[in-house]
């Protein structure tokens, strides 16, 4: 996973470095360790990269001047080298960056787009002399060292790619709308799958490769995008909240209390507790900035994480039966650990887990940091197993056929990959 | 033979448009034109009709004069502001001849922001707008550091260019803002105000709104406004409302007086702000105006309507939108409005039709205009009829060996109108696509016009306004703002 931000400004009396900042900042939920911000005064492309330190508003390139930038920020889990790439020729610069996965080297399509647009081709129109050598599920944000930007969501848009703007002077691309509005900029709509978009100072201007409608990454609404996004068009908050709708008619045992685990599954516990007519508690509170746990390779990392975030409030547990909800369960590590310590440390009298999502079985071949089966509790747990494993009560999935369900009103396709195994484009990773 | 003879000054796609519709009427008239350049279209539709087009400085009172002297006509219609604001009218009105177009004191509605905005202040009319006007740039920059939210505007109408909107809501970025705020002011004072020495005023900070733009035009003779049905203009360059501030790459209007996104009452209200603003100007100039009077409006959470800038014409490209719909001789209203016989007039618009408006234009437009100009032009004028559409010329220029070129400005204005505005801007899209320079430089022009997601856009945004003013209106805040800063006490400020 990568959040993508490009800030391009119609007059040069704009720096648009510390833009790119907050649009990473505003990014974190996709990736927080290293980025890549490249920006451009028309000249020179100018690029740092490094860890990404949240703290550092003044950072390397907050600073720097440049009309035009843009920055990836990523997890450690990526292969990150892979997910950017810089070539020069003849005095022309191009760099890209992308999120998700594309077929062939991102180092190679660089080189390629430099040689056309070193031989007079505008970025745009190199990049459609080759887009068909690379497909794959991917975003990607590309500049050259003249100032051209260009914005392409590869078809059927697996990941998603935004358009904002601010006053006459702003032109933002996003992965997600939320960092659009962080820049103070307004969202104007979803760059559709296969559509690429090329702006300049001069000109902005869009092509589209593709008809169809966009196939959407449903764990983009179910745990990588933030609440306040709105993907194509679909408010992310509405969809978790109805899928803790759904689950709630899914559930059925009794219980006093229902508790969210922060902060993804919020929405889903506000959800399910409407719909069951029962109370919703905040039930834990968390130490230290926003980690994202699931997304951690490494496990004593990934515990130390869970630990920090999920200090329980006893109060609201003691003596309680409760149904806890999570957004999704990947190893179950997490919520093993929460119900021990709901358990043993603070006098629970039931756990029952709750989880807004359907199984999730398969690896992601796009980019998703979902480990490989072997790792996935509900690969190799049944049922039973599972409830025993976790030590909870009893656990309640979605099936795939609630989330078909709730995303049915908006007549888009969606990739089901990770809970069913089948894939809508093929991709070698 | 008896004709009328009419004079039109000006050369843009505003004035082809009202030589359209002039040309048009029953009287059969003579269409004379004063451009400063050839238009094409207008010495198209001048000559068809008997008349001709004479080069001409229309900012010149004296070659303006000399050259009507010897066309004689009945009637002149003063098209562009800048004319007035150089005294041609007065001096023809002098002359004893019927003009159609404010004198240069009554257009200082629209030359001077400052003017406007004072005089809505002075006679406390609804839908102003708080401002500050500066003679000195370090007196700007000054108060522009710690301004924050606001609009920077040249003092005086610099041909629409000039303005910048400074949202600023987010303290960690405030810091570029303001730093952009003052290198933009220095900017605009020298490369835009300097052209301009009849002015004292430099630059004009007010309060930014946030809302949905119109625009209303009427026509008065100084007694009786006659509304004309509500326009929209599209200022942004680019599809998406990217990019920057423009003349207006294109317009919509319809179905009937209102748009689908402005209630009626709504246009009730711009129009009552109009003839507030009207009986002001007449009274503080001590002159009667005679001819369009345009307010660029914007519903705001602020007032609902609310003016952001005054015409002393019609809108280019908004009144292009008018000659399919405006179901009158556009002649006989003019000549209403001349001999002080509006209150006669009954104005019928078309209801049952949307007409949608695009500019094409060469690339480098607005920003870099010196690339832009001299780019050979052709027009499949046969194709577009073929759509039932019209091609308005704008700054487009007859060259000496007969070809048309571009002049940096926006090339052509393609005219359509239909049932239903998607299926209209897709029409006018194929049209705009016919408009290309025969040298390979790039056009363009705004493809999402009049669709059915843009409008829908401009809805939402309406509705969320209008839930807004409704509040202020209820709650009696429509004349009080009330800010407080921790520490240093409440400013109440009072509109009324």
């Amino acid at each position: 996973m990568a959040g993508l931000i490009s800030v391009i400004s119609f007059d040069n009396i704009w720096k648009v470095g510390k833009y790119i900042y907050y649009g990473l900042l505003a990014s974190q939920n996709r990736g927080q360790d290293n980025y890549i911000a490249t920006l451009g005064d028309g000249v020179k492309l100018s690029i740092s990269e490094g860890d990404f330190n949240p703290h550092h508003a003044n950072g390397p390139f907050s600073e720097a001047s440049g009309h035009v930038g843009m920055g990836g920020i990523y997890g450690l889990g990526e292969i990150y080298e892979r997910k950017h790439a810089y070539a020069s020729h003849n005095g022309h610069e191009v760099a890209i960056i992308i999120d998700g996965v594309i077929s062939g080297s991102t180092y190679e399509l660089a080189r390629e787009l430099c040689k056309l647009v070193s031989s007079g081709h505008k970025l745009d129109e190199a990049f459609l002399e080759i887009v068909n050598r690379y497909h794959g599920a991917y975003s990607l944000i590309s500049m050259s060292n003249s100032a051209e930007v260009i914005a392409y969501r590869a078809p059927p848009g697996i990941k998603p790619l935004h358009v904002g703007g601010y006053g006459f002077d702003l032109a933002i691309i996003s992965s997600e709308s939320a960092p659009i509005s962080i820049l103070g900029g307004d969202l104007r709509r979803a760059i559709n799958p296969g559509e690429l978009i090329y702006l300049t100072q001069d000109e902005v201007r869009m092509v589209r490769t593709f008809d169809g409608k966009p196939t959407l990454c449903a764990f983009e609404y179910i745990y990588t995008a933030r609440h306040d996004s709105i993907l194509d068009g679909i408010d992310v908050y509405y969809i978790r909240s109805s899928l803790g709708a759904k689950l709630a008619s899914r559930f059925s045992y009794d219980v006093d209390v229902v508790v969210g685990v922060p902060e993804t599954a919020m929405p889903y516990a506000i959800g399910f507790a409407k719909a069951l007519g029962k109370d919703i508690e905040l039930g834990f509170v968390s130490t230290g900035s926003r980690i994202r746990t699931a997304t951690k390779e490494d496990p004593k990392e990934r515990l130390i994480g869970i630990q920090l975030k999920l200090n329980p409030i006893k109060y609201v547990f003691s003596g309680k039966r409760v149904a806890i909800v999570d957004d999704s369960l990947v190893r179950g590590l997490t919520m093993k650990n929460v119900v021990q310590i709901l358990r043993n440390k603070v006098g629970v009298k039931e756990v029952h887990v709750v989880v807004g999502s359907p199984k999730l079985k398969f690896r992601c071949p796009y980019g998703v940091s979902i480990p490989s089966s072997e790792e996935l509790l509900a690969a190799n747990l049944d049922d039973e197993l599972g409830v025993k494993y976790i030590e909870a009560d009893s656990i309640t999935w979605l099936s795939v056929d609630d989330v078909v369900d709730v995303f049915s009103r908006y007549g888009v396709n969606l990739c089901l990959g990770c809970f069913l195994g089948k894939y809508p484009v093929g991709c070698s990773t | 033979m008896f004709y009328v003879k009419v004079v039109i000054i000006g050369d843009g796609g505003r004035e082809h448009a009202l030589s359209l519709m002039i040309s048009a009427s029953s009287l059969n008239p003579r269409v004379y034109a004063l451009s400063s350049y050839i238009n094409p279209g207008i010495k198209k539709v001048a000559e068809g009709s008997g008349g001709r087009l004479v080069r001409c400085d229309i900012l010149s009172p004296v070659d303006v004069i000399s050259k009507v002297n010897e066309i004689s006509p009945d009637l002149i219609v003063v098209g562009p502001e800048e004319p007035q604001f150089h005294g041609v009218t007065d001096v023809l009105k002098e002359e004893g001849y019927a003009v159609f177009g404010a004198t240069s004191k009554l257009a200082e509605i629209e030359k001077s922001k400052v003017f406007m905005r004072e005089l809505m202040w002075k006679f406390k009319i609804p839908g102003r707008l708080a401002f500050k006007a500066f003679t000195s740039i370090d007196e700007a920059v000054e108060y522009l550091r710690n301004a924050g939210d606001v609009v920077l505007k040249p003092a005086r109408q610099a041909g629409g260019k000039g303005v910048k909107v400074f949202a600023d809501l987010q303290a960690y970025l405030s810091d570029i803002k303001s730093e952009v705020r003052e290198k933009y002011a220095r900017k605009l004072v020298s490369e835009v105000m300097s052209n301009y020495r009849d002015i004292e005023y430099r630059l004009l900070v007010e309060e930014r709104v946030d809302g949905v733009e119109y625009t209303l035009m009427t026509v008065t003779d100084g007694y009786d406004v006659v509304p004309m049905p509500l326009v929209q203009d599209h200022p942004h360059a680019f599809d998406m409302d990217l990019g920057p501030e423009t003349g207006g790459m294109g317009s919509i209007q319809g179905p009937g007086l209102t748009l689908p996104f402005i209630e009626l009452r709504e246009f009730d209200e711009s129009v009552y702000i109009v003839k507030e603003v009207l009986k002001a100007l007449q009274t503080v100039v001590n002159d009667r105006y005679v001819g369009a009077l345009s307010g660029q409006m914007m519903l705001t959470p602020l007032w609902g309507p609310t003016v952001i800038e005054f015409y002393s014409r019609f809108g280019d490209p908004e009144v292009a939108n008018l000659i399919p719909v405006l179901d009158i001789d556009f002649l006989e209203l003019i000549e209403a409005a001349v001999s002080s016989k509006l209150a006669r007039i009954k104005l019928k618009v078309r209801d049952d039709i949307v007409t949608v408006v695009k500019a094409v234009c060469p690339k480098g437009y607005p920003n870099n205009r010196k690339v832009a100009k001299g780019h050979p032009v052709t027009v499949d004028e046969g194709r577009i009829r073929d759509y039932g559409c019209k091609v308005l010329y704008a700054g487009i220029e007859l060259g000496g060996d007969g070809g048309i070129y571009t002049t940096g400005s926006r090339i052509v204005e393609v005219l359509c109108s239909g049932e239903d505005y998607e299926e209209v801007s897709r029409r006018a899209n194929k049209c705009a696509e016919l408009i290309t320079c025969s040298d390979g430089w790039p056009t363009f022009y705004r493809s999402d016009i009049g669709t059915r997601e843009l409008i829908a856009e401009r809805m939402d945004a309406a509705e969320r306004v209008r839930a807004v003013y409704m509040y202020r209106r209820r709650n009696n805040l429509l004349t009080t703002k009330v800010d407080w800063i921790p520490g240093r006490g409440v400013t109440v400020y009072d509109y009324r």
